[in-house]
């Protein structure tokens, strides 16, 4: 419970700094980094909550930003309803990989999610009509609100982190019900979750199609804010760095994650010159989560709190 | 007799590769009964209870509860037809405090949809549950550790809390697997007062130990099964003796 | 991937080829004892997710060395045999790929002569199946888990190394070639062996298939878009066994 209100406070600050702020790379860099934060946020959900690995999130990102600017270029569709309907046959899509990957043992679906990234990758390279291929897609119009048009960093800025704490609102919502609760018992003791009564598949995947749902609207915010997408910005690598932004912030702390994944998301653009070594860091610091933080950062300071 | 059956146990036989785990077992739970499942390790007794609650499936056989045949139901619909269970090795949430791991059991009766739960429409829900789970701990007297984490509990508290999970949902058949497994002189004396009177309240208790001493002391009837075979039944002073029999004869 | 990149590194500096070949899949089967050893050993809490977190993330901080050592572009590595191109029944294909055919039936005949037919075979298999009972007869599942660690490094790094002068070596080719591997075993079923070989070629035809009728650029997007279908259809592939699924 105390977690919502950091978290909140958190975001609330992000929110203030926006007034004094007024380098318009940093805006820019902290908003790319607020949507990292939605994405991370879902796949929270999958990996804190039904103990699931997705390789290909950096994939649904990319649908909900193709599918999203396609609809408004070609099809004239508002950009927000093109986002939503995006978000929602994304997440309908992971509802269908996810039906029957998600009643097998749990590599099955980090290597059913590596397929798929890889699929969406390759069509977004090759269907040039549709996508512009590898040189990337723009055309998109800008996100207005009647006359109000988010043609600035700084009022982009606003109003994703204000998207941010709607999602980490659904997020909380969902962890602290009943179906939170059996989430939690899934990822822990499925056989147990089974026996109280919990449709353990059904969750799992519905929990699937969520994160997706999750990052296929970040994707669409992304490719309306930018005006331009391509490829590369939706491959393996972003698909680790997600893992890596949730899995070392910690998996069912969505406090410790936002965190990382700001300063995670940031850091790349700020030491440009460590860029060759980024693969080699993200991987050290899974390992080191993986080996002695099994729940991130977030679990860490929980426990560290629990001592003190 | 066959009226008063809760629950019917039919020739079931379950392989593990070459291995037949369980062997043509068949016996049946009368209403109100308690009854006792004892063998030596790796008799076959859990896995017949994961036959039962549906988490392994059977090879051959039947298992009727009520009139029910419980292989057309899916493992999570179980609860909803009454039946219950507690783990041997104990399965408690850690991330999760006692009174949300007791209110675990009563998930399938809570009714609720996406939108209500995103706009926070079930405090009443959850109040109910609130009250159900309050409820149970003051039956079982554990109602101190309500809001402590399972691994801050004592050992035989997480056995009874264990049991709350499995009771909140009012069943009429409770499944314990081993549940003095580990507990002490006290604890194991508290836990048979527990088990009476949760009887008393007219609940059916199938239940796996393998001290025979505790199962004297409390069941009515006994099974007793050795390399997946029944190999006797009946009231636990005959089987006492049968049993005693058998050990001897299997030189133990 | 390591194979490759080590065959390219040692075929640069000279070494015999046969020398080299053992040398690389010596190294990455060591690599793999160490991961087992250093790594999955000291985990605290071996959950399915931290494991699979962990190799991802061996596989980043492997994957990103290679590229600081040997550089983003794609190597070419010579080819085995000294002669160029073979003829047979009038096709003529490139002499790499009689080593990469003669190369794969060898494996899979010694792959199957081990598991199959010797003693430690049968305790790989054992261990796999029941940890605890092995432990209980004096099995050392610990060793036995490094050893096909060992196994699968030393594999995978002759398979690497002898499609390198096909593919090229690079150092992001691994996970792909990784992904398609589970692919043929998704197709085939796992823990079989000739459920691995069908498969194989189940994904292999269907590739250049594709890439002959639709597109080169689609052939991969065909191999994954198959062992979807598979996992729809039969998730324990055409010749496995069913205990890839959950109760």
């Amino acid at each position: 419970m105390k977690e919502n209100t950091a978290t909140y406070v958190l975001i609330a600050l992000f929110l203030l700094s926006g007034f004094i702020i007024k380098n318009p790379f940093i805006l820019n860099m902290v908003s790319i980094a607020a949507l990292a934060v939605i994405v991370v946020m879902g796949l929270n959900l999958l990996l804190g909550y039904a103990g699931q690995v997705s390789l290909g999130h950096a994939g649904f990102v990319g649908l909900g930003a193709y599918i999203s600017s396609i609809l408004a270029i070609r099809f004239n569709i508002n950009p927000w309803l093109s986002i939503l309907i995006a978000s929602l046959l994304t997440s309908v899509f992971a509802l269908i990989i996810g039906y029957p990957t998600l009643k097998l043992k749990g590599h099955y679906l980090a290597m059913a999610t590596l397929a798929i990234g890889e699929i969406i990758y390759i069509f977004a390279n090759n269907l040039v009509d549709l996508t512009g291929g590898h040189q990337g897609l723009t055309g998109m119009p800008m996100l207005s609100v009647g006359s109000f048009v988010f043609d600035s960093e700084k009022k982009f800025f606003f109003f994703v982190w204000i998207v941010v704490f709607f999602f980490a609102f659904i997020s909380f919502r969902i962890v602290n019900s009943h179906f939170g609760r059996a989430l939690k018992a899934i990822h822990e003791k499925e056989l147990a979750a089974l026996s109280f009564g919990v449709n353990v598949h059904l969750y799992k995947v519905v929990i699937f199609s969520l994160s997706a749902f999750y990052a296929a609207f970040a994707g669409g915010l992304y490719a309306f804010y930018l005006g331009f997408i391509s490829p590369s910005s939706f491959d393996l690598l972003k698909s680790i760095d997600y893992i890596v932004m949730a899995f070392v912030g910690g998996i069912d702390s969505i406090f410790g994650s936002l965190i990382i994944t700001v300063v995670l998301a940031s850091l790349p653009n700020i030491m440009t010159f460590l860029q060759d070594y980024w693969p080699i860091v993200n991987g050290l610091l899974l390992v080191i989560a993986a080996m002695f933080m099994p729940k991130g950062l977030g679990g860490f300071i929980k426990w560290k709190r629990a001592i003190f | 007799m066959e009226k008063g059956d809760i629950l019917k146990i039919k020739n079931i036989t379950k392989h593990f590769g070459g291995v037949k785990a369980v062997d043509g077992v068949s016996f049946s739970v009368r209403e109100r009964q308690i009854k006792a499942l004892v063998g030596p390790n790796g008799a076959g007794k859990t896995t017949l209870f994961n036959i039962v609650t549906g988490l392994y499936k059977a090879d051959s056989g039947e298992i009727i509860f009520k009139g029910k045949n419980l292989f057309l139901y899916k493992p999570y619909k179980l609860i909803n037809l009454g039946i219950s269970r507690t783990f041997q090795n104990i399965q408690l949430i850690d991330a999760l405090t006692v009174k949300e791991n007791i209110a675990l059991g009563l998930h399938s009766k809570i009714k609720s949809n996406p939108v209500s739960i995103i706009l926070g429409l079930n405090k009443s829900h959850e109040r109910d549950v609130l009250e159900k789970v309050e409820r149970v701990c003051r039956f079982l007297k554990i109602e101190d550790y309500l809001y402590k984490y399972p691994n801050q509990i004592p050992f035989g508290i997480k056995r009874l809390v264990e049991i709350a999970r499995a009771l909140v949902s009012e069943p009429e058949l409770l499944l314990l697997d081993e549940p003095a497994a580990g507990l002490n002189e006290d604890e194991t004396e508290l836990l048979l007062k527990s088990i009476f009177r949760i009887w008393e309240r007219g609940i059916s208790i199938l239940l796996i130990e393998h001290d025979m001493e505790f199962v004297t002391n409390c069941s009515h009837s006994i099974v007793v099964m050795d390399s997946g075979k029944k190999i006797a039944e009946g009231l636990p002073s005959e089987v006492m003796n049968d049993y005693r029999v058998i050990k001897a004869y299997m030189g133990e | 991937m390591l194979g490759g990149m080590l065959q390219f590194y040692f075929m640069s500096i000279h070494v015999p080829l046969v020398a080299s070949l053992f040398l690389v899949s010596l190294i990455v089967g060591l690599l793999g004892y160490i991961i087992h050893f250093v790594f999955i050993k000291n985990t605290k809490n071996p959950t399915e997710l931290s494991l699979i977190i962990l190799t991802i993330g061996l596989a980043m901080v492997i994957r990103g060395t290679a590229m600081l050592i040997f550089g983003k572009n794609a190597h070419s590595v010579g080819q085995f045999l000294p002669f160029e191109s073979v003829t047979i029944f009038g096709l003529t294909f490139s002499s790499q790929y009689l080593v990469v055919l003669v190369g794969a039936l060898i494996l899979a005949g010694l792959l199957f002569y081990v598991l199959n037919l010797t003693n430690f075979g049968k305790v790989m298999l054992a261990a796999s199946q029941n940890p605890l009972a092995c432990s209980i007869f004096g099995i050392d599942v610990e060793m036995v888990k490094s050893v096909s660690f060992f196994l699968s490094g030393f594999l995978g790094a002759v398979g690497g190394s002898i499609i390198a002068p096909i593919s090229f070596a690079k150092y992001n080719i691994g996970l792909i070639m990784g992904l398609k591997g589970f692919s043929a075993s998704v197709v085939g079923g796992f823990g079989n062996n000739v459920g691995a070989i069908v498969g194989g070629l189940i994904i292999g035809i269907s590739e250049s298939l594709s890439a002959g009728y639709i597109s080169s650029s689609y052939k991969d997007a065909v191999t994954f878009f198959i062992m979807i279908l598979v996992l729809f259809i039969k998730p324990s592939g055409i010749f496995g066994s069913k205990d890839v699924e959950r109760v």
